[in-house]
């Protein structure tokens, strides 16, 4: 087992993970910017180093900065977090250079997944459903329309040199398909200068299912259940719940299997997370996998009783998982909240400064992986997140009950948060019943702007 | 910069926080029980009003001057006369060219702006550092060969 570890993060997952150092007996080391000497990650920490100024080029993704810090303090293993260098491949390959254990899965692993289009063609050499379509750009209405019909209506065609919602075009039947194309290859030309255009098929009201794994280096896997993330706002997760309401047993061990199969193929170890598209026929298709621990991992803890960061220490030594498939059921329901400084009356404004009360929910079921307390500052560096509340009930409805009290009693003086929004989706209709996809929140935002 | 969280009880710490800041001291040091240690540096602490005071003395006094944030502190912490030269990179102190030359500087030396005045090693890479001021050598911080992290004070040149 390691020495001692360096934690290359700060805020919530910072702390979070020196917790799991505690558990395992392991000294910690943190890293900080000049503008987060006073947050609570570096005071906590068995020792703390100043890697750079606030700007996190120069800090939290200074890789230089990182491992002479390491170097400095004798940390044998660095565990990343998310976000900043945690699926960066040439960091997890300068750590070994220096002999440095990296936390999660090898550089070769980050490298294949990070590439979206390598990624899709190694599930799909896997077996691993992924959302149909043409391989690659049509070349004729014939070819389109064969790939339409194989895929099944409706589908969108993209521009291949496409983003930002420009050159895409939805057809619903074959009638519409030249008229829908051709507007769509004019459109591609006009703004990314290349009129190629590919098929994909259309899920319609889809919601944002993912699997997490865990596996070891000898070999071993498991999958720890499914996290609905439905509730998104721009592409950003709001809330989370586990399990999803629109998953059963058998769909459930269909897609753990399917995210197994798929962290075999490209000889996955450490946390990992499937994302898939779940669409109304409840059939499902490969996103994206993330090489990392996530945000929303705590839900799946308190659902499975499965400490994911200490199991990501563990399986970095080299130990094999603590735990069988067999063994791993799910218990309850668990909700996370995204609490954030940000003002949902403001387009979602963030709202940097300092927090002069607070007050953190406690109690059965209640869960804050946090990193405030009252008299900090949120500063305008890094992202707005301040908080998780996880609400753990016997089943779904007591988890939402359990997630409107703790909500209504959380209090946050000196910045704005969301929290009161939290509260009207954790009470609005929809939401309790269920029935919300991953285009929900963009419509409640419209229909909320026009009543003003 | 070792932390004394749970080695050292408060009193202890809050003893020491004083001692220096009383006496405008560099940093103290003491030693007991052959392995418990504990480096209290200086230039007046300001203990947080609402963390809990036993983990306040160990935050590094390398406190930021970035506009809106700790700005009480900086003013605290900002009492020495002269200027200081701070660490532009995580990495290891060395005083001398080479183990067997003498130093850049000594106290007492003058030294003219763009004169180099130490080397941090970092990533195996000696990085110069050169001197931002003309004036003596006041005061030296950190030893040869010893670990500094960004923005940690090493010389005071006035």
């Amino acid at each position: 087992m390691f020495k001692k570890v360096l934690i290359a993060n700060r805020g919530e997952i910072a702390v979070r993970i020196i917790r799991a150092c505690r558990e395992l007996g392991i000294r910690c080391v943190a890293v900080y910017s000049t503008a987060d000497v006073r947050s609570l990650h570096a005071q906590i920490a068995d020792e703390a180093v100043c890697i750079g100024p606030p700007a996190t080029k120069d800090s939290y993704l200074n890789m230089n900065a990182v491992i002479q810090a390491a170097l400095n303090t004798g940390a044998d293993a660095i565990h990343p977090g998310f976000g900043f260098l945690s699926e960066n491949a040439e960091f997890a390959r300068l750590c070994a250079e220096y002999g440095i254990e990296f936390i999660g899965p090898s550089a070769e692993s980050i490298e294949m997944l990070g590439n979206k289009a390598a990624a899709k063609e190694t599930m799909k050499a896997a077996g691993v459903p992924v959302i149909p379509g043409s391989e690659g750009a049509v070349s004729s209405f014939e070819e389109a329309a064969a790939v339409a019909e194989k895929a099944g209506y409706p589908v969108l065609v993209k521009a291949s040199a496409g983003g930002g919602g420009r050159g895409i075009r939805r057809v619903d039947s074959p009638e519409q398909l030249e008229e829908q194309m051709t507007a769509a290859m004019q459109e591609a030309k006009n703004f990314f200068g290349d009129d190629a255009v590919y098929i994909e098929k259309f899920l319609v009201n889809p919601h944002h299912v993912e699997i997490q794994i865990m596996a070891d280096k000898l070999g071993n896997y498991i999958y720890l259940g499914e996290r609905d993330c439905s509730m998104q706002r721009r592409n950003q997760k709001v809330l989370e719940e586990c399990p999803s309401p629109i998953v059963n047993e058998e769909l459930r061990k269909k897609m753990g299997e399917a995210a197994v199969t798929a962290a075999k193929q490209c000889g996955y170890y450490n946390a990992g997370t499937i994302e898939f598209l779940v669409d109304e026929n409840r059939d499902f298709y490969f996103m994206e996998m993330n090489t990392r621990i996530q945000v929303e991992h705590p839900i799946t803890e308190e659902v499975t009783g499965y400490d994911l960061v200490k199991a990501q220490i563990e399986a970095a030594a080299g130990l094999p998982l603590s735990v069988k498939q067999e063994n791993i059921n799910l218990r309850g329901h668990a909700i996370e909240c995204r609490i954030n400084a940000e003002n949902p009356d403001l387009d979602f404004r963030p709202s940097p400064g300092t927090i002069t009360a607070l007050y953190m929910p406690g109690g059965p079921g209640i869960r804050i992986d946090g990193a405030v307390y009252q008299g900090c500052t949120i500063t305008p560096f890094y992202d707005s997140m301040v908080s998780k509340l996880i609400a753990h009930g016997s089943d779904r409805s007591d988890a939402i009950n359990k997630m409107k009290w703790a909500l209504s009693e959380f209090i946050v003086e000196g910045v704005d948060t969301n929290i009161d929004f939290q509260l009207e989706l954790i009470r609005h209709p929809d939401f309790r019943n269920g029935n919300y996809d991953i285009g929900f929140l963009g419509r409640y935002m419209d229909e909320k702007k026009k009543r003003g | 910069m070792e932390k004394i969280y749970g080695q050292f009880d408060l009193e202890t710490i809050e003893k020491l926080a004083k001692i220096v800041a009383d006496n405008d001291l560099g940093e103290i040091t003491i030693t007991s029980d052959g392995n418990k240690k504990i480096t209290v540096k200086g230039k007046k602490t300001v203990l947080s009003p609402t963390m809990p005071a036993a983990i306040a003395p160990a935050v590094p006094q390398t406190l930021a001057v970035t506009p809106g944030i700790a700005e009480k502190s900086a003013s605290a912490v900002e009492t020495v006369s002269g200027n200081m030269v701070r660490s532009p990179i995580v990495g290891t102190f060395y005083a001398a060219p080479s183990p067997d030359k003498p130093p850049f500087v000594k106290l007492g030396d003058k030294v003219k702006k763009g004169d180099v005045i130490m080397i941090i090693e970092s990533m195996k890479l000696m990085n110069e550092i050169k001197s931002e001021f003309d004036g003596y050598v006041k005061e030296i911080l950190v030893s040869d060969g010893q670990a500094v992290e960004f923005d940690q004070p090493i010389m005071i040149i006035e």
